[in-house]
């Protein structure tokens, strides 16, 4: 019974079936079906992925205030439509190796970056952070941590753990569920002079987090990467992978972001500087909102203060 | 400022682009990353199988199982090419442990059945009598001038 009720959960959106589909594509199927197939997977993902799709309509309607539903639908499609292709490229890059255009913005702050000695890189659910950081690691030959959330689906959690740790040696993957274990590894991380990246766009579970405003409204941040910063200490560099076409990425890279001890209470030190990532996400959200993929609702509070 | 990589969308996988640049002089290497390749290949593939099972599916229907029907058909190109997908790479298993297709990636080793099908398909789709006819003898052309270009470059030496 058990057995029929896991294969029946590996046909679900948070499933591992349509993974091991996506593999089997990219191996099996011509790149000039790309296109044709992709469609129609966002085409079914749409209608199946009930919540994800509430979700990304309610956060457009905050993104875009004004913005007429029945439109929000077809920018919620393109919302899935993305995320399916950088679904789709990371996996031809982690099973053909192919090569990826890839421009960079903000190339005074990326070198800073590349020259320090440990530091924090914070992004969000947006473009393509799995194929970011596999390209950070294999181009700039930088060793780099990611934290991220696990998936919900063990079979789905154990796929991209291993797609993950196919892009070599170089990237090392922790999980934001390891707990207090996790800090004093990250710390020791920024220490040793490697650099780390954490998404800061969304809380998930029982991890740290502070308030703060996004388009007007009260939302809940990370505040780990801040704290880390703190104690490290250690420079936040806030950095997205945009996807700008076909094979075609771009690394943005915004001023650094600092959270030193100051004359003032600690919060008070993390919150100025949760303000400053806040404007940052809040600007880069603007401008690519089709590639925003939270998925989970993110304006928890929808009383506009 | 740009990548080290950012020739990755240099070059064509079509033999007919890579014929023509390789007439211009330039180099003809093979590349997935071309964008509006992507796009030709597969807006061309659909419109010639969804052309045909409409104009073989919709004799005599009128209003709206005409619409149901349009729906169904979308969908239906769609698991017909998983389909088609599936069937060849089983047909590349078989024939790679006849020793062929032994150096090709099973990607590569599939335009080959994808060519025979759509080309029966753009066949098909040729003769009937409609204006859709014209779709398939484009089609049929267009992949006509891709192997004759195929063969010319293995003819034309490559510049150094």
């Amino acid at each position: 019974m058990n057995s029929v009720r896991s294969w029946q959960q590996s046909f679900a959106v948070r499933g591992v079936s349509w993974r091991h589909g996506l593999d089997w594509a990219i191996v099996n199927v011509p790149f000039y079906f790309h296109p044709f197939l992709v469609f129609f997977w966002t085409l079914f993902f749409f209608f199946f992925a009930r919540c994800e799709r509430k979700a990304v309509l309610s956060h457009l309607t905050v993104i875009l205030p004004g913005s007429w539903r029945v439109m929000n639908y077809f920018r919620a499609f393109r919302v899935f439509s993305n995320f399916a292709w950088t679904l789709t490229e990371a996996t031809i890059y982690k099973l053909n190796k192919a090569p990826f255009a890839c421009e960079l913005s903000g190339a005074e702050f990326f070198n800073e970056l590349l020259a320090g000695k440990g530091a924090i890189i914070l992004t969000a659910h947006m473009g393509s952070y799995d194929l970011g950081a596999a390209l950070f690691a294999t181009r700039f030959q930088r060793e780099i941590r990611v934290v991220r959330a696990p998936e919900l689906d063990a079979d789905s959690a154990q796929h991209v753990d291993l797609a993950l740790k196919s892009a070599g040696a170089a990237v090392k993957v922790n999980y934001s569920t390891e707990g207090a274990a996790l800090s004093f590894d990250l710390l020791n991380a920024l220490r040793n002079g490697e650099i780390v990246s954490i998404q800061g766009d969304r809380v998930v579970g029982e991890m740290a987090s502070a308030p703060a405003r996004l388009f007007g409204r009260r939302v809940c941040l990370p505040s780990g990467p801040f704290i880390l910063a703190l104690v490290a200490p250690a420079m936040i560099y806030p950095l997205f992978v945009i996807r700008l076409g076909h094979r075609r990425y771009k690394i943005v890279v915004r001023e650094p972001i600092p959270c030193r001890r100051t004359a003032r209470a600690r919060k008070d030190d993390i919150a100025s500087a949760i303000t400053r990532w806040a404007e940052v996400l809040e600007a880069l959200v603007r401008e690519n909102w089709n590639q925003w993929y939270a998925f989970t609702p993110i304006f928890r509070n929808e009383e506009r203060e | 400022m740009k990548s080290a990589n950012d020739r990755a969308d240099d070059g064509y996988y079509f033999a007919l682009p890579r014929l023509c640049q390789r007439l211009h002089g330039r180099g003809n290497e093979v590349s997935e990353n071309n964008a509006i390749e992507a796009y030709v290949g597969s807006v061309g593939t659909f419109i010639v199988t969804f052309l045909l099972a409409w104009q073989t599916f919709t004799h005599n229907l009128n209003g709206w199982p005409i619409i149901v029907l349009f729906l169904l058909l979308i969908l239906a190109v769609w698991i017909f090419w998983l389909l088609v997908f599936y069937i060849n790479s089983l047909a590349i298993k078989v024939l790679r442990r006849t020793g062929l297709f032994r150096s090709a990636s099973n990607r590569h080793a599939q335009d080959l059945f994808i060519g025979i099908v759509v080309a029966a398909l753009a066949y098909q789709l040729s003769i009937l009598p409609s204006w859709m006819h014209y779709v398939g003898i484009l089609y049929l052309i267009a992949l006509g001038l891709n192997l004759m270009a195929a063969i010319l470059l293995t003819l034309i030496p490559s510049p150094k």
